[in-house]
């Protein structure tokens, strides 16, 4: 059993990690920071069966995951960083509504690999292992995935920015 | 060079995104209470459920509770414990930017690391969304010494008008003299 001062260490080092990843699937502030709560709670009721405490992140942003479709199942999450609620997003978004813009046009899966790879700093088996498909998929769609972001980030660049109101 | 220019990008991502500064409490408090709290206390602190940000929620609740002592609890809760208030919306109207207040009677602080936090007898917080069923841990105290303490509760909406206010009573006792011991547990 994981002691106090132990686990609100794993805390501390790993809340951020846990509300990008949970930002990503709710797309909700509110919703992400109660997942990132329900997560940590899951994280100490399932400590003794983590295996490797190396890959301690995986494995709680693979808790995070399963804690989202499991809410998902039994409430429904209100989509409100849907695309048709962009524009209304940008002042809880000041500094990354550009890229969320951008993220939105992607797949959720590739979206999650951008997060996870290249956000993250995750190696490719932690991602797959987090995302539960093969290394190799995971390797082949974050190239797409890449290809797919910069080419949506490029376009948007070329275009006129809205006026401030 | 493409991932090296997606890193850069994706690290915008992070300004927006703030860590609840009392994640770590709430989590604690919450999985104490999930380890000793028995479950007659569960059922009072679930009492906290049925505070609603609407009438029609808020009156069913007190029908409920017309049958017992006002908003007492009906067993004693150990001092020196943290209690997590569940709040929950079961109006059936979502409610935006919602500000909730907890007023803390004699001999009560709010559970955090933080030595300003903890000695604050009363602490506002926001939430930009409330959504229908859901619910939050948005209060976390510990009982500091024995007694009757008296908690007030106090909803604003996004005007800062006053939605509902909200006084329950509960009895704290020395641990040895609670209502629920060790081989209550659940």
């Amino acid at each position: 059993m994981i002691s106090k001062n132990e686990f609100q260490k794993i805390i501390e080092e790993h809340q951020q990690a846990v509300l990008r990843l949970a930002f990503f699937l709710t797309k909700n502030q509110a919703e992400a920071k109660d997942l990132t709560q329900d997560v940590f709670i899951k994280v100490w009721e399932k400590w003794d069966s983590l295996g490797d405490v190396t890959r301690t992140l995986p494995w709680i942003l693979k808790i995070c995951r399963n804690q989202f479709l499991d809410n998902k199942r039994h409430r429904k999450y209100e989509d409100s960083f849907a695309k048709e609620s962009l524009a209304e997003s940008r002042h809880t978004l000041p500094a990354s509504f550009e890229v969320w813009s951008c993220l939105l046009k992607l797949e959720e899966e590739e979206r999650l690999l951008l997060l996870l790879v290249d956000h993250q700093g995750l190696s490719y088996s932690e991602t797959a292992s987090v995302l539960k498909i093969s290394e190799a998929n995971a390797k082949s769609k974050i190239h797409r995935a890449r290809q797919e972001f910069v080419k949506i980030w490029e376009e948007a660049a070329t275009l006129p920015k809205p006026r401030a109101s | 060079m493409r991932d090296l220019k997606v890193q850069n990008i994706l690290k915008q991502l992070d300004e927006d995104l703030v860590p609840d500064p009392y994640l770590s409490q709430k989590v604690w408090a919450e999985v104490s209470s999930k380890n000793s709290i028995t479950k007659s206390y569960r059922r009072e602190i679930f009492f906290w459920r049925g505070l609603s940000l609407a009438s029609l929620g808020f009156l069913a609740v007190l029908l409920i509770r017309q049958h017992q002592p006002e908003s007492v609890t009906s067993s004693a809760i150990p001092v020196h414990n943290p209690i997590v208030f569940h709040l929950e919306n079961d109006s059936g109207i979502a409610y935006e930017n919602v500000r909730m207040e907890m007023e803390l009677p004699e001999g009560v602080e709010f559970h955090t690391n933080d030595a300003r936090i903890a000695k604050k007898r009363t602490l506002s917080l926001s939430a930009d969304r409330f959504e229908i069923g859901k619910s939050r841990l948005p209060f976390v105290v510990e009982a500091k010494s024995a007694g009757l303490k008296q908690f007030k509760i106090h909803v604003f909406d996004e005007n800062d008008k006053l939605i509902k206010e909200k006084i329950l009573t509960i009895q704290f006792s020395e641990p040895q003299k609670a209502a629920f011991n060790q081989e209550k547990i659940i």
